[in-house]
């Protein structure tokens, strides 16, 4: 079978190592505040050009599945998250620590996201099969509709107003037209500057947006995290894990659903999960002082996101978080363009994913029992010492790529534009989504016109293409008419 | 700036950017096949929904603006964020010019000062055993050549 062989694959020797050196960088990403998952990917994806697509892909995926854990390290012992999927663990894993029960905590931690991130592979395992083969029966008109609806839900969900996440889209859309136009080769908004012909490259724009643009804002807050002292207290027992299980389950059902929905996150499958758990248990009282129960499960559904995102980035093309956007820049590195095809053109690549996943969790248990008191001295470098690093590594990393000091212009440009609109409250992740769905949007709509004589009803007559377009106006209008009849409401009262 | 300023200055910006994609578009051959867009279709299509954004945002700006460089600490805060722009844009400007493994040390040095780093032994052991591990992993391991005068 074509799993054994994934196997077989992801167990060599050589894929081992980066899987390990992709959990242990995760692990330390999750876990320093300021870093993140999509911190750590965009830093390791200039290493991974030179890799071929099994072990490139295998140490992004291990260090996006670890980062998740590891941001819980600092949400339990200093109630900070790592990133920002651990805020929920903060309510129950920082009572728990002041208590003296953080190896308790860490412990469940632990045991959660190994297991969210088994229920959430297996999920992917499920869903690609299928979603790839309803993908394949797509026209160009059900195609651009496909991108309209992925880049208005994740401009909608994303950050606090729709209407910043449609500009931050638009802009992202703007930047794929710059170069030649595909079907015409006429240049556009090259401005005459010949390194703009070939437009502008994804990871230049994934780095900046999500490495320089970070550390550009501890540049200017110079926020430094607590320090961190030493991790004490019992780790939990086989019993306890067991009775926690009921937790375990729901948390990864709840981040598996969420995580499969373009623009959803980490973030809100693991405070739904929090809240859902809390409104379950027969002590909701204990939540936020310390339950375990409200540790295990927003981790399980961080963790299960992680499998549940990989769905639509494979199956459709459509990278649902800005991890994932990262993974596909990963991938793109290696010439391999996610969708409906990827199964039938690259399995081996596929199956020796599936089996990554869960060789990767169970690395994640292995780093992270063993890695506990090195962690605890990483995750107190100040920021005045990292920061520098991870400038140093972006522009060093994206001139790697191509030996173009252009693409470190560019991600320099990123990086400040990503900065300023991060503190003007404009979300990141739509304007990357429209860079990456700019083709999938333009060209399907140009070429469904063309076999329609340019009659616009061809985007209403295919059911799929309709309903995806209802979709996509509904995922904008219903939050901004929610907004007018809560602002009606308060005036009346 | 005023409060009252301060509103227009993003929907503003944002004209600017969607009349400077419309004018940019009308140097553009029209299309190959009667009936179907050319390649100007979609940049103007994007400039009319960015200049629409920005009416809505003129009209309703969102209460929260997000992160602001923050109180006392703004003045602070931005002259870190242009030296960090400065001293980057100079590293760039000179790298192949130069030699990175010069530069680059003084490139992380510089940031560090600029994020506060005052103690001596990190500011000139860091960025030597950062220029070492970028040599080992992009030069050694990767076989990346970067630029670099002396090597």
């Amino acid at each position: 079978m074509a799993i054994f062989e994934g196997f077989a694959t992801t167990l060599q020797p050589a894929n081992l190592g980066f899987i390990l050196a992709g959990t242990a960088l995760g692990v330390v990403a999750g876990a320093i505040p300021g870093l993140s998952s999509t911190v750590g990917l965009a830093l390791v994806l200039p290493i991974t050009f030179s890799l071929s697509p099994v072990p490139a892909l295998l140490m992004m995926v291990s260090l996006y599945m670890a980062a998740q854990y590891g941001g819980s390290i600092t949400a339990i012992a200093i109630g900070v998250p790592g990133s920002s999927p651990a805020l929920a663990t903060t309510f129950d894993g920082y009572p728990m620590c002041k208590r003296g029960e953080a190896g308790r905590a860490l412990g469940i931690s632990l045991f959660a996201s190994a297991t969210g991130g088994v229920i959430g592979a297996i999920l992917l395992m499920i869903a690609l099969v299928p979603l790839s083969r309803v993908a394949l029966a797509f026209g160009p008109a059900e195609s651009f509709a496909l991108g309209v609806f992925g880049l208005s839900i994740v401009a909608s969900l994303v950050g606090k107003s729709p209407v910043k996440g449609a500009v931050s889209a638009v802009l992202g859309l703007v930047f794929f037209v710059v170069g030649l136009d595909v079907l015409t080769g006429s240049p556009r908004l090259t401005f005459g500057i010949d390194a703009l012909m070939d437009g502008l490259e994804l990871v230049p724009m994934l780095i900046g947006f999500f490495a320089i643009a970070e550390a550009f804002n501890a540049i200017v807050s110079r926020a430094d995290p607590n320090p961190l002292g030493r991790i004490r207290g019992r780790p939990p027992r086989a019993r306890e894990l067991a009775g926690l299980w009921p937790s375990i389950a729901r948390g990864s059902a709840i981040g598996g659903a969420i995580g499969a929905i373009p623009g959803a996150g980490a973030t809100i499958a693991s405070l739904v999960a929090w809240n859902e758990e809390k409104r379950a248990s027969s002590r909701p009282e204990t939540f936020g002082r310390g339950a375990p129960e409200g540790i295990a499960a927003p981790e399980a559904a961080n963790n299960a996101c992680v499998g549940a995102a990989m769905i639509p980035l494979l199956a459709l093309g459509i990278p649902g978080s800005a991890s994932a956007a990262v993974l596909l820049g990963g991938l793109r590195v290696q010439g391999i363009s996610p969708g409906p095809l990827l199964l039938d053109e690259q399995a081996p690549l596929v199956y020796s994913l599936f089996a990554g996943f869960l060789v990767a969790v169970f690395c994640m248990l292995v780093v992270g029992i063993l890695g506990i008191p090195l962690w605890t001295r990483v995750v107190g470098l100040r920021s005045s010492m990292l920061m520098p690093l991870v400038v140093g590594i972006s522009l060093i990393g994206t001139y790697a790529l191509r030996g173009n000091p252009f693409d470190a212009w560019v991600a320099l440009f990123f990086g400040a534009l990503g900065f300023a609109m991060l503190r003007r409250g404009y979300p990141l992740v739509p304007a990357v989504l429209g860079l990456i769905l700019g083709p999938m949007v333009e060209t399907n709509y140009r070429r469904a016109l063309t076999l329609s004589s340019g009659s616009h009803t061809t985007f209403v007559e295919s059911p799929i293409s309709l309903l995806l377009l209802v979709l996509a106006a509904a995922s904008f209008a219903v939050p901004v008419l929610r907004g007018h009849v809560t602002r009606w409401r308060e005036r009346r009262t | 700036m005023s409060r009252h300023l301060g509103r227009w200055v993003e929907p503003l910006l944002l004209v600017t950017i969607a009349v400077g994609i419309f004018v940019d578009s009308l140097s553009y051959p029209s299309a190959v096949v009667p009936g179907a867009p050319g390649p100007a279709f979609f940049p103007r299509l994007l400039s009319l929904v960015l200049a629409a954004c920005a009416g809505w945002l003129a009209w309703r700006p969102p209460g929260a603006a997000g992160l602001s460089l923050g109180g006392s600490d703004s003045t602070g805060g931005s002259i870190r964020f242009g030296s960090a722009i400065v001293l980057i844009a100079g590293f760039l400007l000179l790298a192949s010019r130069l030699d990175t493994y010069v530069l680059l040390p003084l490139l992380v040095g510089g940031l560090m000062a600029i994020m506060g780093e005052r103690r001596v032994p990190a500011l000139a052991g860091i960025p030597i055993l950062f220029t070492l591990f970028v040599y080992l992993v992009f030069v050694q391991a990767l076989g990346v050549p970067l630029p670099a005068r002396l090597s």
